[in-house]
């Protein structure tokens, strides 16, 4: 005969003490798991809430970006390279530049794994006079938009003109009344209008753009052209500027690079400043969560740690009651040559026992619970998005030591009893 | 085996001042001795019996048993020493409420593993007449049947000293004979039976008598 085989008797014999310890055990441990439960769903609820909140956030950072392209193709580049020694002051007075470079320089450079610069457009520009109709014109060669070789393909932001094609800028074709399909007739080449401009209120509504090949030839500069409109579209950096020049120098050593005024990059900070304001606002969102969080751990935790305490208390009497009705046994067991320890053993045990079987159905209780709602209250969340197995391990050492440290004191009390007390007749 | 009992006192220090229980006794017992120990109510034979059975430190004074000073004994070689050497019995039977008889005869198993514990618990029940109750429980026992199992259970281990306090208290004049018969057997068999008690008719049956 051992200690367990007595501790699983006197169990069963007072099933009634036993079960309401068990129950306390229970109690303490459903609302600890109910605690956890109703946490981590909480999170659960945040992490929805701040991920909707992003997924918005990009849908809008993505319309804003498409928006800002559209209205960029119609305010044009923000990046001039020029020509090796080209005087600034002539290109800000004349409005182009005299000298010119090869028209290869623009390939070159497509070809480069440079990433500040998404859009190349090549341009051969002069003014001349228009003498067919007597007047000054802007005379812009394009070439349409030289693909990148690196980074992912972008939609062009210029519409190449064709050959023998021409677009015309707001003020030549509203004054002549031309439109679309006319023929005009430029140094005394026929081109094709392909398109009117609308008014921009600048020197475009006095441009004519044609096809480069095409002005080249009328010019007379074969394979020239005197500036690379760019446009960098990274626009992170501060210094900018600095960042691309330092970038196209090193391919294109000599050249002169200005920034035009540029409504896109207006448009770009703008951009910045949503996206920032939008990383604020999830921040804020994840920081009120995080205080509701905490105030909702404090009560829980108050909670949790009252109906602990209480357990534990009533455990602590439960145990208490058991010893005194079994001071005859204790008597009679320190009488025929048990020690002191096995005593304590002896109510221990008991206390073991109870705290495992109280985890053990409090655990069992809670996913119970679980299947019978989970569709009512835990839609979407999986089991073990609650809890995992490691924190069904640690319960299920929790629960029977914090039985034991509750039955330590009447138990120590009872391997403390005076047999002779205990066992001489009144 | 014999007990030696040396100017033995015990006292205790209560609110309403210090007790004397037991004052100053002497004696000595020899093995196959079945020994009465009588005096009124409250003169301490109950104390004497608990200091005898290693239970309750006298005030001073020593107890000897086969050449041992239990006292100068630390805890565990005393409880070590009374689980091979002693057996008790109640007036009060304390029998287990939750194992049956055949579990209360082997209860001092739990302190000393025995080999064939379970045969010899039904051997015990069946010296003492129990056999037919072997599998119930305490509480449906008659109080003869009830101090037989205490009895039985005291021999478990098989003691060489046998310590009886008012064992007879609750029993009628038959089954007090019975116990009575088995105690003069076991001193018969070479042990020693020390029974405190202030029942006359019990006294009748021992061979030598100690008053308090
Ligand atoms: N633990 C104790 N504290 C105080 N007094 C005690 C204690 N145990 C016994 N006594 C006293 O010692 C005396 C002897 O008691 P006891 O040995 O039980 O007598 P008996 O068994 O002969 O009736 C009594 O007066 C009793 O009140
Ligand atoms: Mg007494």
């Amino acid at each position: 005969m051992n200690i367990s085989y007595l501790t699983l008797k006197e169990i069963s014999h007072h099933k009634l003490q036993f079960l309401l310890g068990l129950l306390a055990v229970t109690t303490a441990v459903t609302t600890v798991v109910a605690v956890m439960f109703a946490m981590r769903a909480f999170d659960l609820q945040t992490e929805k809430i701040v991920a909707e909140q992003e997924e918005k956030v990009t849908k809008e950072m993505n319309r804003l970006e498409n928006e800002m392209r559209k209205i960029t193709k119609g305010l044009g580049f923000n990046i001039y390279i020029f020509p090796e020694g080209q005087n600034l002051n002539e290109v800000y007075a004349e409005g182009y530049a005299s000298k010119t470079m090869p028209e290869s320089y623009v390939t070159k450079l497509a070809k480069s794994d440079i990433v500040t610069v998404n859009h190349l457009l090549p341009s051969l520009t002069e003014k001349i006079e228009w003498k067919e109709h007597k007047r000054t014109i802007m005379l812009i060669g394009i070439r349409g938009e030289i693909p990148m070789m690196f980074g992912a393909p972008k939609k062009p932001l210029i519409n190449p003109v064709k050959e023998g094609g021409a677009i015309l800028g707001y003020e030549l074709h509203n004054s002549l009344s031309l439109k679309q399909g006319d023929t005009i007739t430029i140094k005394d080449r026929q081109f094709t209008i392909q398109g009117c401009n609308k008014k921009r209120g600048n020197i475009d509504d006095i441009s004519i753009w044609i096809n480069l090949s095409d002005a080249q030839e009328m010019l007379n500069k074969k394979d020239k052209i005197n500036a690379i409109l760019a446009l960098e579209c990274n626009c992170s950096s501060v210094d900018r500027l600095a960042e691309i020049r330092q970038e196209l120098t090193a391919i294109l050593p000599g050249t002169t690079i200005i920034e035009k005024e540029s409504k896109a990059l207006a448009r770009a900070e703008a951009r910045e400043q949503a996206k920032r304001t939008a990383i604020k606002q999830i921040k804020s969102i994840k920081q009120h969560r995080s205080v509701m969080k905490n105030e909702k751990n404090k009560i829980s935790n108050t909670t949790t740690t009252l109906i602990v305490i209480l357990a534990m208390g009533f455990i602590a009497y439960l145990t208490f009651m058991n010893v005194k009705e079994r001071v005859s046994e204790i008597g009679i067991l320190l009488a025929v040559g048990n020690s002191t320890p096995t005593i304590l053993v002896l109510f221990m045990a008991r206390a073991v026992i109870m705290g495992i079987s109280g985890a053990v159905v409090g655990i069992v209780t809670l996913i119970g619970f679980y299947y019978i709602f989970v569709d009512k209250i835990f839609a979407g969340v999986l089991l073990t998005d609650l809890f995992d197995y490691r924190e069904v391990a640690l319960l299920l050492i929790a629960a029977p030591l914090l039985t034991c440290a509750a039955a330590w004191l009447p138990a120590f009390s009872a391997s403390q009893k005076d047999p002779a007390a205990v066992l001489r007749h009144k | 085996m014999s007990v030696v009992i040396k100017d033995l006192t015990k006292t205790f220090s209560t609110t309403d001042g210090v007790v004397t229980a037991v004052e100053n006794i002497n004696f000595e017992i020899q093995p196959g001795e079945f020994v009465g120990v009588h005096g009124p109510s409250g003169c301490g034979k109950s104390t004497l019996l608990l200091m005898l059975g290693s239970l309750l430190k006298p005030t001073t004074g020593s107890v000897e048993i086969n050449g041992v000073d239990l006292y100068s004994l630390n805890n565990r070689q005393r409880t070590n020493f009374r689980a091979d050497n002693i057996g008790f019995i109640f007036q009060e039977f304390h029998l287990i409420p939750y194992l049956n008889i055949h579990a209360n005869i082997m209860l001092p198993s739990v302190a000393k593993a025995v080999q064939g514990a379970d045969e010899r618990a039904t051997e015990l029940a069946e010296k003492f007449n129990l056999s037919a109750r072997i599998s119930h429980v305490p509480s449906t026992l008659s109080v003869g049947e009830k101090q037989r199992v205490a009895m039985a259970r005291a021999l478990f281990l098989s003691p060489k000293l046998l310590l009886a306090d008012e064992p007879t208290g609750n029993l009628d004049q038959e089954n007090s004979h019975i116990i009575l018969d088995h105690f003069k057997q076991f001193a018969d068999d070479g042990g020693i039976v020390i029974m405190v008690t202030h029942d006359a008719f019990a006294l009748k049956a021992v061979a030598r008598t100690i008053a308090l």
